[in-house]
């Protein structure tokens, strides 16, 4: 499905420079469930960020459905997330001023779904997490977990290949955190491929494969027998 | 898609409410102020361009030019002026005369005893081509009795519009309506009334005055004159020739005054200083307001918008991430800021409907607004429209869509310096617009009261002015009746200033002074007390003694003496003998300089009567004066009125231009208001949290205001420090057109910046206090 081959990446400011990422390489299967752990500060979500195209590497290639990305135009790379990606944050990133279907159909906007289905689907999704009554409220009316959960809606509506989750559970406590891992682990179920950030051993235990990240390497890539 | 885009833009509006409110109202206001000033600068910049061959007709001026002094200008021209003109220039094609008369009209039960008429050549409809309504405009003056109505005229006289064939009466003849013509549009025009009659009719004024030989003593001016010029022919021809044809009219003229006529194109007469003095200021100044509130509210909705889209960088960052390109961002949020542009301006538009009407009763008439009839107006908004929004949505569209979503999603997207400092320039400037608006109003203001009171130097309270001429037994009725208090007979040269002498001094030069009979009581009647020696008393018999002189302290001065005492008992001139000196004073228009006056006592023409009424019982006296005129045997009804009215009439446009400012003034002032309240409100929200902080730290809700306070108080310094100057230089000029004028106070300039620091601090303040009030965990939180 996807495979990474020397990536780095270093952020420079006017006082400092940041090996963020340095010489990584992996592949991953569909319908993998990866987990990404380490100490904060390690690369992890620019690692992610470099995955779902919402950032760019320096160096090194990466391949998506066979498809070498190294070089392609902005337009290309849209393209691609529009067609196959799904994010979820660790602070939701939800639009204060849409409704929760309304932020929801984000997710649909730009991948060509017609208005009538667009609403179909959102319904149908929402109602799946259990928050279609909370359709119409504001983000802010609900709490993190309900907030969580819009944000995970937005990604899986549009039934992407690829989900990518920094730290989804990171601002929840325990109960929250586990119905999100739930929503998770339905996705890997249905086939699709789900890398996720995570500080919390429980949590990446549900994963298939853990990766281990300090100082910007991939120091370990343990495979756990499903 | 675009459906979704308008649902994005309604929900962010109907959320951020205070702020979509802010933005249109002020855009609107902006929008509105400006079409309305648009409105009025065209209608003084096309006056008579409703005539279609305006561009090749002229008006013929006179201007007299007395040696050493300002020129006046008049309107009118004397009524042999078209003769001469038609036989000397070959390139006049057509020329005609029109001679206003104060008559009676009546048709019926309808009867105005002094209706202003014009009496008119029979070619005048050649020249002016007024729109017709009914009848044959061209043939309509051709008969001795035709007559031309506007609709308004027939209206008051017949209640209907289309009476072709109506009999009228105009000075107790019977005349026929041939032609009605759409209302003139009084702001437009030098037109000032709407009945034309034939010249041909024996007993108009104007075949009476071509009935009347002239001996070339002296000149009036009598007629308007409009001509126009054969093809290819030029005016300053004419011009150049012109003294030429004053001096066959006036064949006595002194060396010492010379007269000439200046031919003004139709459009250009309104905006001729000489006529109108002053008015190229106030259309700069009308230009130059409309601008600046434009300018603020662009500003306003520009920075207003930026400022609120920092806070959907989230959105930005979202939307890429699920895959929207940047031509769709740019679409949303060009398209919402664009969105925003519109509606504001239909409710501009719609307030422009709404206040038209007013401004246009008010200022005069003759202002018009269509746009569906003005295409390249409708082009103009349009594209200015398009303009500011792509400017306001310019942030969110193409410059967050720019970034990487990781970057924006971070939070990571500081604005860049140049970004803030050019908020903050344009704050400063807003501020500066506010101060320098508030001390221009101010300006303004003072002037005008300056002009009709102080600047007089004499107490027009309750003097009332009658068009009569002085005869014993009308003067001993007025004199007799309770409530006069002084009666004078006076030459209404007081006012014009209209009659000039020519007065010789020692070692051969000649000057010009200006001349009013006066009587013993005209000095009093206004509280003038002498300079130095005496005014005219009956009891020194002054009134045999037409070489008696009294002179105004310029006079004085031009006649080369040493001080108003070393002029007493001096011969001035081949006749004069001074025996008083009088300060300077003018009841006529202070933009214009004083001239050397001397009054004399008797001999010559006195046309008013000025009387000094008792304050307590104007009505009785005014009925009784009435009374009195029509014992004397007048037949013509009593002109009278009260000199401090028409004194203020003199300023009516000065007046009129300052209550416009002051409103539009007014309007900046809210526009900069708004701005900066929805500039702070964004402000301190993005400074809640710091806020929170500095609170949860301890600071208290007084060092927080103080800090926030003071953010807000220092551009207000910056702006004075731009303003001041600039609005300085701009009074300076503009004082300069008046001859007698107030001087420039510094605490006017500090009044308008304590004023706009109030503002800025009222409107800070309540932001800041809402924001400190907050508990430091909900402040943190909001963040
Ligand atoms: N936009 C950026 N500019 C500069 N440095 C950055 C930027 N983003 C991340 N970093 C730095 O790169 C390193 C890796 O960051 P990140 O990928 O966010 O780590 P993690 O998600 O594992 O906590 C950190 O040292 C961080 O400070
Ligand atoms: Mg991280």
């Amino acid at each position: 499905m996807l495979k990474v081959e020397g990536i780095s990446k270093t952020y420079r400011t006017s006082e400092v420079e940041t090996r963020a990422i340095h010489d990584i390489s992996f592949e991953i299967r569909k319908g993998e469930f990866v987990a990404i752990m380490g100490p904060s500060g390690c690369g992890k979500s620019t690692l992610l960020n470099i995955l779902g195209l919402l950032d760019q590497a320096d160096s090194g290639n990466y391949w998506l459905d066979g498809a070498n990305l190294t070089g392609m135009s902005e337009k290309e790379l849209t393209n691609l997330r529009r067609r196959s990606m799904g994010f979820i944050f660790q602070n939701f990133n939800l639009i204060d001023d849409l409704t929760v279907e309304a932020n929801v159909e984000v997710g649909l906007m730009y991948r060509g779904v017609g208005t009538a289905r667009r609403r179909k689907l959102v319904k149908d999704a929402l109602e799946k997490v259990g928050l279609s009554h909370r359709a119409r409220h504001l983000p802010k009316q609900l709490s993190g977990g309900q907030q969580q959960r819009v944000a995970v809606t937005r990604a899986l509506v549009s039934e992407p290949q690829l989900v990518l989750a920094d730290e989804p559970t990171g601002n929840l406590d325990t109960a929250n955190g586990e119905a999100i891992m739930g929503l998770l682990g339905g996705l890997v179920e249905a086939g699709t491929t789900v890398i996720m950030v995570t500080h919390s051993q429980a949590h990446a235990a549900a994963a298939n494969r853990t990766f281990y990240m300090l100082d910007g390497r991939l120091v370990s890539d343990t495979l756990l027998a499903a | 898609m675009i459906g979704n885009y308008w649902k994005s833009a309604w929900a962010h509006a109907s959320s951020n409410r205070l702020f979509a409110a802010i933005n249109t109202a002020g855009l609107a206001i902006g929008v509105a102020t400006s079409v309305l000033m648009f409105v009025i600068v065209r209608a003084d910049l096309t006056h008579n361009d409703f005539l279609p061959n305006y561009r090749n007709t002229y008006l013929a001026v006179t201007a007299i030019i007395p040696s050493g002094h300002p020129t006046d200008y008049k309107l009118r021209s004397n009524h042999q002026v078209a003769g001469l003109f038609k036989a000397h220039f070959g390139e006049i094609a057509a020329i005609t005369r029109l001679v206003m008369e104060p008559i009676s009209v009546r048709n019926g039960d309808v009867l105005t005893k002094q209706e202003l008429v014009y009496w008119t050549d029979p070619d005048a409809f050649q020249i002016l081509d007024l729109p017709t309504l009914h009848g044959n405009l061209r043939l309509a003056l051709l008969r001795p009795d035709g007559v031309v109505l506007t609709r308004g005229m027939a209206i008051k006289y017949f209640n209907e519009e289309d009476v072709v064939g109506r009999r009228i009466e105009i000075g107790g003849e019977p005349m026929t309506v041939n032609a009605v013509i759409r209302d003139l549009p009084s702001h437009r025009t030098e037109l000032e009334t709407g009945i034309f009659a034939s010249g041909r009719a024996s007993h108009s004024e104007l075949a009476r005055l071509d009935a009347t030989p002239s001996d070339g003593s002296g000149f009036t001016v009598t007629a308007l004159t409009y001509f126009q010029l054969a093809p290819g022919a030029s005016v300053a021809s004419i011009e150049a020739q012109a003294p030429a044809v004053m001096d066959a009219i006036w064949k006595a003229r002194p060396p010492s005054m010379k007269v000439t006529l200046i031919p003004l194109r139709l459009d250009k007469i309104h905006l001729f200083e000489g006529l109108n003095p002053g008015v190229r200021t106030r259309i700069a100044f009308s230009v130059l307001i409309g601008a600046l509130v434009l300018f603020l509210a662009c500003v306003n909705f520009v920075n207003l918008s930026t400022a609120r889209s920092t806070r959907r960088a989230i959105e930005v960052g979202v939307r890429k991430a699920t895959g929207a390109s940047r031509a769709q961002l740019v679409l949303q949020f060009v398209g919402e800021s664009v969105l925003y542009v519109v509606v504001a301006s239909i409710f501009g538009l719609a307030l422009v409907e709404l206040m038209l009407p007013q401004v246009d009763a008010f200022l005069g008439g003759g202002m018009y607004f269509e746009l569906g009839r003005d295409p390249r107006m409708l082009v103009t908004l349009g594209a200015a429209g398009l303009a500011l929004g792509v400017v306001a949505g310019a942030y969110p569209a193409f410059v967050l869509s720019g970034f990487r979503p990781a970057t924006v999603l971070r939070g990571l997207i500081i604005a860049p310096e140049s970004a803030s400092i050019l908020r903050r320039v344009l704050v400063v400037l807003q501020f500066a617009i506010l101060i320098g608006l508030t001390i221009a109003a101010a300006v303004i203001y003072r002037q005008r009261e300056f002009a009709a009171t102080d600047a007089l130097r004499v107490n027009t309270d309750q003097v009332l002015a009658l068009e009569a001429e002085c005869r014993p037994a009308l003067m001993n009725e007025l004199r007799a009746i309770g409530g006069v208090r002084a009666a004078a007979c006076t030459s209404s040269d007081l006012f014009t200033a209209g009659s000039f002498g020519p007065v010789n001094l020692e070692g051969g030069t000649a000057v010009t002074a200006s001349i009013v009979n006066v009587d013993s009581a005209s000095f009093d009647i206004y509280g003038i007390r002498p300079r130095a020696g005496r005014f005219f008393s009956l009891d020194h018999g002054d009134a045999a003694f037409p070489q008696r002189w009294v002179i105004n302290e310029t006079a004085v001065r031009t006649f080369g003496f040493e001080s108003p005492e070393a002029a007493l008992g001096q011969a001035v001139g081949p006749f004069g003998e001074v025996i008083g000196v009088v300060e300077d004073f003018s009841l006529g228009s202070l933009r214009k300089q004083i001239l050397p006056t001397v009054y004399k006592y008797g001999g010559g023409r006195s046309d008013q009567i000025h009387l000094k009424l008792a304050g307590q019982q104007i009505p009785e006296a005014l009925h009784a004066i009435d009374v009195a005129w029509r014992k004397a045997g007048a037949d013509q009804p009593l002109t009278r009125f009260f000199v401090d009215e028409h004194i203020r009439n003199l300023y009516a446009a000065e007046l009129k231009q300052a209550q416009v400012f002051t409103l539009f003034a007014g309007v900046a002032v809210l526009l900069a208001c708004l701005g900066l309240f929805g500039l702070s409100a964004f402000t301190t929200e993005r400074r809640v949290r710091e806020i929170g902080l500095r609170k949860a730290m301890g600071a208290s809700s007084g060092e927080i205001m103080r800090l926030l306070l003071w953010q807000f108080a220092q551009p207000v310094l910056w702006s004075s420090l731009v303003a001041w100057p600039v609005v300085g230089w701009l009074m300076n000029r503009w004082l300069e057109g008046f001859a007698y004028r107030i001087n420039l106070e510094m605490w006017v300039f500090a009044a308008a910046t304590a004023f706009a620091t109030v503002v800025a601090l009222l409107t800070v303040a309540t932001h800041c206090y809402l924001v400190a009030r907050a508990r430091p965990a909900a402040a943190l939180k909001a963040a």
